[in-house]
């Protein structure tokens, strides 16, 4: 039997504690263990960011993070975006409208990208949401659904 | 967008996903969501060698491994009829005596856990006699060419071959199916010529890479019934196919699908679920077998091709005789290579007049990935050889290519072929729409800027069929159920809505159901876009006879004339008085949740029911130095008769016209000595946001002839196919070098340059052979 490791997270704002197998990936201990099944395992080789999670606050591919490698971090998963009442933010409200869910196995990472440049975009300055969204794949759209969105919420954002 | 005038109160609305929320929320559940108590995890041991005989396979140190539960090899398929595929059944569930392809399953393991089951695959001890592979469509027709089989045919279910047209089934060794098309007196005609154009064209081998994998979760509570939860997007069909491959009644095989992430084809017909089965009746556990990316990539792809094009025309530029020789690479197995040769093999036509058509289409097996469907089954393979020469042989008789273009375009109501579908569309509108835009704005007069045209019109909906119900309750709710997946194209909102405007309720009362071919009325398959046409007939019809149903019920309640009443908004009208549905029903009668359900089935005749015509404007920059292109501006305009649903009508032709710019440019699993090497979803590059043009515009026709509910037609297939011709046609606008081999990657560009301005090249110190 593999040793395990003893982490502790904060995982959409609760604690989470978990004695782990260390060869454990972040996806497979939200998905297979925590029943977080909404971050989608697709490429499992990061190229696709289906996976995408906030870890502090910065968008990672969980299917390339080890779940130890969490420790001790604050973890945000698409559970934990809209998860007070179901409703819907901003961000989702927006791709919502601009009509971007097809398939909609790309979408949980997608809005976990773009809530964290939402996040991390102060901290850098002239970055492009659309530059950092090149990192995700989406097979069914040809992205100009969430091209609209982005000029949707924009327009938002300038009172327009 | 070309709208008809819109009285309707949900169809022609831009209504959002009827399941979006769960999908931006993350509540969505997907096949590979899915868990059952108890449930065994299953990996796939690949074969390393592209063309080998097994000569023993020796899993006794897997078995003997914690935690491992059961292993399958070829052994197992003993007393089975043990092989599948769309129309010639040539594909063992798993590998037998012999392997075709790398990566072809040779055993599966269950195990108590995934990581057991991947670990016990090493364990297993596989002997091989290596063979020499076969590469390529030139390799399998060498002389001496190893061949894939011993001989014989496989069983088949081929149909008769449609009017004009003969096929024969494996006719010579590593040959799948060889099928010819004619009409016209094809060397008369040619003779007839005052050009006669022939060129060659070749496209590389395109992968669907859909993001959900395949996955299959099957349980077999005893030795005649299964159970299975999957991905697939033909679960009719495919209980079919375990009932034959089992011995069981297709009556004890229950199909389960959901939401499904992506197929463009790699999840029709059977793939996995029989190893599944396999394993779930030899274990008597659960099991789920679950694909990576890269084994999905693995297991389908469309089909690398060679085409030899040689078209005439007059002196006055009409096109009057076209003859296509084509050789598909079908890799290892059929899977549904033979329909591809068919479809294909009937569409050489295009969208323009001709005196005579002739085409062969032959299916060669290779030691490669097994082709199958792929979106628009042929037609991106036709339109990328056609609308290239189109433009080429406008440059040969000193035409604009899109003038070439509009004076040989059908005209509405007239037939391009015998026993054809007459056009439901006008060619010429659709055309100028893309045309004047692309003029409004571009002039290719920039040194390596250009534009290029492309058009295309694929049939639909032929030999379907889609049942429905949907049965109102006193409530307010509606239950619509069909058994047409949702696999990305918003069929559930497309269907919603159809039943919302016959009823005349809110969307948001009714509820679609997942799919359970124990209850969900039959459908032939997610395929040839269909849904909104065909299976949208049969949601018009169910609602229409459900709601017929409430008002004799309400009729009896208010003892009064049927014809007297209607029923809006879950309301009985009657004259002057209203009455919601529920006030009706008494609660004191035996039956007080009585529920109003009607039921419909459409079947389609052969041959197309609808066109789905797409024209494509590009423009394109060419660094010369590089040969890099850069999409600058796309525009497609498509026709879908009547728009149920404008939103997912664009959304269908801007994600078709990725996968087109993506087979354009740079998709393509290629092979060295026998083994992929872009396989894998790091290695296999795709479009992404940068690969977009920001000047990307789509235009919805609705030129209102449709044979759907409210005129509508299909849309699906359609964006994808003229996209690699429309970049090629701007290319050599842009640089006068004529590309004819996808995809169209920097260094073949730079070759077709040089070959085409020698001059300059050697004043620039640059021989057109030096690479």
């Amino acid at each position: 039997m593999m040793e395990t490791i003893h982490i502790s997270i904060r995982l959409n704002g609760r604690l989470q504690t978990a004695d782990i197998a260390p060869n454990l990936m972040l996806v497979d201990f939200l998905r297979e263990h925590l029943g977080l099944q909404g971050t989608k395992l697709a490429c499992d080789q990061g190229a696709c960011g289906a996976c995408t999670v906030l870890i502090d606050g910065r968008p990672m591919t969980s299917c390339l993070t080890f779940a130890f490698a969490a420790d001790g971090a604050d973890i945000l998963t698409i559970e934990g975006v809209s998860r007070d009442n179901g409703t819907l933010n901003q961000v989702q409200k927006a791709l919502h409208a601009c009509g971007v869910p097809q398939c909609g196995f790309c979408t949980p990472g997608m809005v976990m990208m773009m809530e964290g440049f939402a996040g991390q975009n102060p901290h850098l300055p002239g970055q492009s949401l659309e530059t950092w969204m090149n990192a995700n794949l989406c097979r069914c759209s040809g992205y100009q659904g969430f091209r609209r969105a982005l000029s949707h919420l924009a327009d938002e954002a300038n009172g327009s | 967008m070309t709208a008809l005038p819109n009285t309707l109160a949900h169809v022609g609305r831009s209504m959002a996903d009827v399941n979006g929320h769960d999908k931006l929320t993350g509540a969505a559940r997907y096949a590979s969501d899915f868990n059952l108590a108890g449930m065994l995890h299953a990996k796939i041991l690949r074969s390393p060698h592209p063309h080998a005989r097994i000569l023993s396979i020796d899993a006794s140190a897997a078995l003997a491994m914690p935690g491992v539960a059961g292993v399958v090899t070829g052994e197992d398929l003993a007393g089975l009829d043990h092989t599948y595929g769309m129309f010639i059944r040539d594909q063992p569930v798993i590998a037998y005596a012999k392997v075709r392809f790398a990566g072809e399953p040779v055993a599966a393991i269950a195990a108590e856990t995934e990581e057991l089951a991947y670990r016990a695959l090493s364990a297993i001890r596989v002997e091989y006699d290596v063979l020499p592979p076969v590469s390529c469509i030139a390799e399998a027709l060498a002389e001496n060419a190893p061949p894939l089989f011993d001989g014989g045919l496989h069983p088949s279910a081929l149909q008769p071959p449609p009017l004009c047209s003969t096929w024969v089934q494996e006719p010579a060794p590593n040959v799948l199916f060889d099928f010819s098309y004619s009409f016209g007196d094809i060397e008369d005609l040619f003779a007839s010529c005052a050009h006669v154009s022939e060129d060659r064209f070749t496209l590389g081998r395109q992968s669907h890479a859909a993001l959900e994998p395949h996955v299959a979760i099957a349980l077999a509570p005893d030795r005649d019934h299964v159970e299975v939860w999957s991905n697939n997007q033909d679960p009719f069909l495919l209980r079919e196919d375990i009932a034959r491959i089992f011995g069981l009644e297709a009556g004890n095989v229950r199909f389960h699908a959901g939401l499904v992430g992506g197929g463009f084809g790699s999840k029709s017909y059977c793939k996995i679920e029989p190893i599944a089965v396999l394993l779930a009746r030899k274990t008597g556990r659960p099991v789920r077998l679950a694909l990576t990316m890269a084994e999905s990539m693995m297991t389908v792809c469309d089909h690398a091709a060679e085409i030899l094009l040689r078209t005439g025309v007059s002196a006055t530029g009409e096109t009057v005789v076209r003859d296509a020789v084509v050789e598909l690479d079908g890799g290892a197995y059929a899977d549904a290579s033979p329909s591809v040769a068919m479809r294909m093999g009937t569409r050489f036509n295009g969208p323009y007049k001709w005196k005579g058509v002739r085409t062969r289409v032959r299916v060669i097996r290779t030691t490669t990935i097994p082709a199958g469907s792929f979106r628009g089954f042929g037609m991106g393979h036709v339109t990328w050889a056609c609308e290239s020469q189109m433009d080429m042989i406008a440059g040969r008789i000193r035409l604009r290519p899109d003038e070439f273009r509009a004076r040989n375009f059908l005209e509405p109501g007239t037939s391009g072929a015998p026993a054809e579908r007459v056009l439901d569309c006008d060619l010429t509108e659709g055309f100028n729409a893309v045309r004047s835009r692309m003029a409004k704005r571009t002039t290719s007069s920039d040194a390596g800027r250009g534009i290029g045209f492309a058009v295309a019109c694929k049939g639909g909906g032929s030999s379907h069929r889609a049942d429905a119900r949907v049965e109102i309750h006193p409530t307010g709710d509606v239950t619509l159920a069909a058994g047409v997946t949702e696999i990305g194209q918003n069929t559930r909102t497309i269907l919603t809505q159809i039943a919302a405007e016959v009823l005349g309720v809110d969307p948001v009362r009714i509820k679609v159901v997942n799919i359970d071919t124990h209850a969900t009325p039959f459908d032939s398959g997610t395929h040839a876009s269909n849904g909104a046409t065909v299976a949208g007939l049969a949601v018009r019809d169910a609602a229409t006879k459900a709601a017929a149903e409430v008002l004799l019920f309400a009729a009896r309640q208010l003892k009064c004339g049927v014809e007297e009443l209607s029923f809006r908004q879950m309301r009985i009208l009657h004259g002057a008085s209203s009455y919601l549905l529920g006030d009706l029903v008494d609660p004191q009668a035996q039956d007080d949740h009585p529920s109003f359900s009607g039921a419909a089935s459409i079947q389609t005749p052969g041959g197309s029911l609808f066109w789905m015509p797409i024209w494509t404007a590009a423009e394109v920059e060419v660094d010369e130095e590089t040969g890099i292109v850069r999409l600058t501006r796309l525009i497609n305009a498509a026709d879908v008769g009547r728009a149920i649903n404008p939103q997912r009508c664009v959304s269908q032709i801007e994600g078709a016209a990725a996968q087109g710019l993506g087979q354009a440019l740079f998709e393509d699993i290629t092979y060295r000595d026998g083994q992929p090497l872009t396989a894998t979803p790091l290695t296999y590059r795709m479009p992404r946001l940068a690969d977009i043009p920001a000047d990307f515009e789509t235009i919805i026709l609705e030129q209102g002839r449709g044979p759907g509910p409210f005129g509508a037609k299909g849309v699906g297939e359609s964006g994808n196919l003229t996209i690699p011709a429309a970049i090629a046609n701007a290319i050599a606008d842009a640089v006068g070098a004529r590309m004819t081999t996808l995809p169209m990657t920097p260094d073949k560009i730079l070759r077709a340059i040089r070959e085409a301005k020698p001059a300059i090249m050697a004043t620039a110190g640059v021989s057109p052979s030096d690479r």
